[in-house]
């Protein structure tokens, strides 16, 4: 009897922080607010990259979003493929979201060193994209890199 | 009955090499359905149906666990079902946990069949002789599980009718660390009697009566011969982002149908003695 009681209580607590919707529900509520960025998003090295399946580079080519003060790259992605309905998929939640895959292209499909990184006005942050704050007129773009950032400009600078 | 089991050692762990490789590595739900129903019939006829029909509603659970799990961790996947906090939940991480599922299932089969099929004495004669120490914690540990349920029952009932009037738990737990104690002093009785025999050693001879016969060399070709025809088609399924269901050309099909008799060829072979068995027994 207590497993009875003590079964939908456990489920009920792990939904109860959940919000579930169907598809049309979440393409068709986009975010509004008065300021505006760009985002592009692009895999130009996973097409070089050795057999590879992927033909197309330009994944979304400077995409208007609107944002609300505060909101950081992580919500500025997440509206531009709302918007476009792209596929992405992140892990993790508060300041340490991880995108994983974008567009059904996931970290480690080219290589080991491989996984999606972002620059903002051409500048890498290095932060974690639901830390960094965006500004009015952004350009955020969302790159693919099978070599830890080396080969689309960034300096990796770990050990 | 369980004729299977006389077959040579060798043949016996390379036909379930076989087996459990192409479930495992293939990841083709069709393989899967087939080692599927092949195992389990085979696991019918050598125990009794009563645990096999409680361990199908098992695996019917995990399956079901599994394949609810999946879609949880993995949202890749291009048939969107609903979105749960900008996650989605696809069709294909469904199905993709579903063949999991399966697999996981398959190969638990396969190895209790084989755990009734290759029992110690098999296992010392197969690894005895390049690895003696192997083969020696390895049929010590089969036996162990088993015996240490076997006197955790009797510790258990014996704590219960001796009139004390403890709870169930702990009632368990003292059985429990009784059962330990036991099971150590066994230890070290069995370790001492198995080396005054002089188990472990690289020059122990062992007697077995097990000879490698045309049959047994037959049975081995066969299933190397399936099991190689099996690899011939490009029978990789692909799940993400979509179905990638590779086309049923007749190589593929000759694997199929190669997998199909290999899976079966146990279950068949355990009703041909059974009727002859029948059959020889008629006649007195």
């Amino acid at each position: 009897m207590k497993r009875l009681i003590f079964f939908p209580l456990v489920l009920i607590l792990i939904f109860s922080g959940c919000s579930i919707k169907s598809p049309d529900d979440y393409y068709n509520k986009i975010e509004n607010g008065e300021l505006t960025a760009t985002v592009s998003i692009n895999c130009g090295t996973a097409v070089d990259y050795e057999d590879s399946k992927r033909e197309k580079a330009e994944i979304l080519s400077d995409c208007k979003v609107n944002f609300k003060d505060g909101d950081t790259v992580y919500d500025a992605l997440k509206n531009a493929c709302k918007k476009n309905k792209i596929q992405f998929e992140y892990s993790g939640n508060g300041d340490s979201i991880y995108i994983e895959g974008i567009d059904y292209l996931y970290e480690f499909d080219c290589g080991e060193l491989s996984g999606w990184k972002y620059s903002v006005n051409g500048i890498f942050p290095n932060k974690g994209c639901n830390v960094y704050k965006l500004k009015d007129g952004d350009e955020v773009d969302w790159l693919y890199t099978c070599d830890l950032g080396e080969d689309i400009g960034d300096k990796y600078e770990g050990e | 009955m369980n004729t299977f089991k006389n077959f040579h050692p060798i043949t016996l762990f390379f036909y379930f090499l076989f087996v459990l490789f192409i479930s495992i590595f293939s990841f083709n739900p069709l393989f899967l359905i087939f080692g599927f129903f092949g195992s389990i019939s085979f696991y019918a006829c050598i125990s009794d149906f009563k645990a096999v029909f409680k361990s199908i509603i098992f695996y019917i659970i995990l399956i079901f666990a599994v394949t609810a799990t999946n879609p949880i961790f993995s949202h890749n996947g291009a048939t969107v079902l609903f979105f749960i906090n900008d996650n989605r939940i696809t069709l294909e991480a469904l199905i993709y946990g579903a063949v999991l599922g399966l697999m996981i299932a398959v190969a638990v089969i396969w190895f209790r069949c084989f755990n009734l099929v290759f029992d110690s004495e098999k296992i010392l004669y197969f690894l005895g002789k390049s690895f003696p120490r192997l083969a020696l914690v390895f049929s010590m540990t089969l036996n162990f599980i088993p015996n240490l349920l076997r006197s955790f029952k009797n510790i258990n009932t014996a704590q219960r009718l001796s009139g004390k009037k403890n709870s169930r738990i702990k009632r368990y737990l003292n059985s429990f660390s009784a059962v330990i104690t036991q099971s150590m002093e066994n230890a070290m009785i069995t370790s001492d009697s198995m080396r005054a025999r002089g188990y472990g050693l690289k020059k122990r001879t062992f007697y077995s009566r097990f000879k490698f016969t045309f049959y047994d060399l037959t049975y081995l070709a066969v299933s190397i011969v399936l099991f190689s025809l099996s690899l011939v088609g490009n029978t990789s399924f692909e799940f993400y982002p979509y179905f990638v269901i590779p086309k049923s050309d007749t190589l593929n099909i000759l694997s199929y149908v190669s997998f199909l008799i290999l899976s079966f060829i146990p279950f068949l072979f355990e009703v041909k003695e059974g009727a002859k068995w029948k059959f020889l027994i008629s006649k007195i």
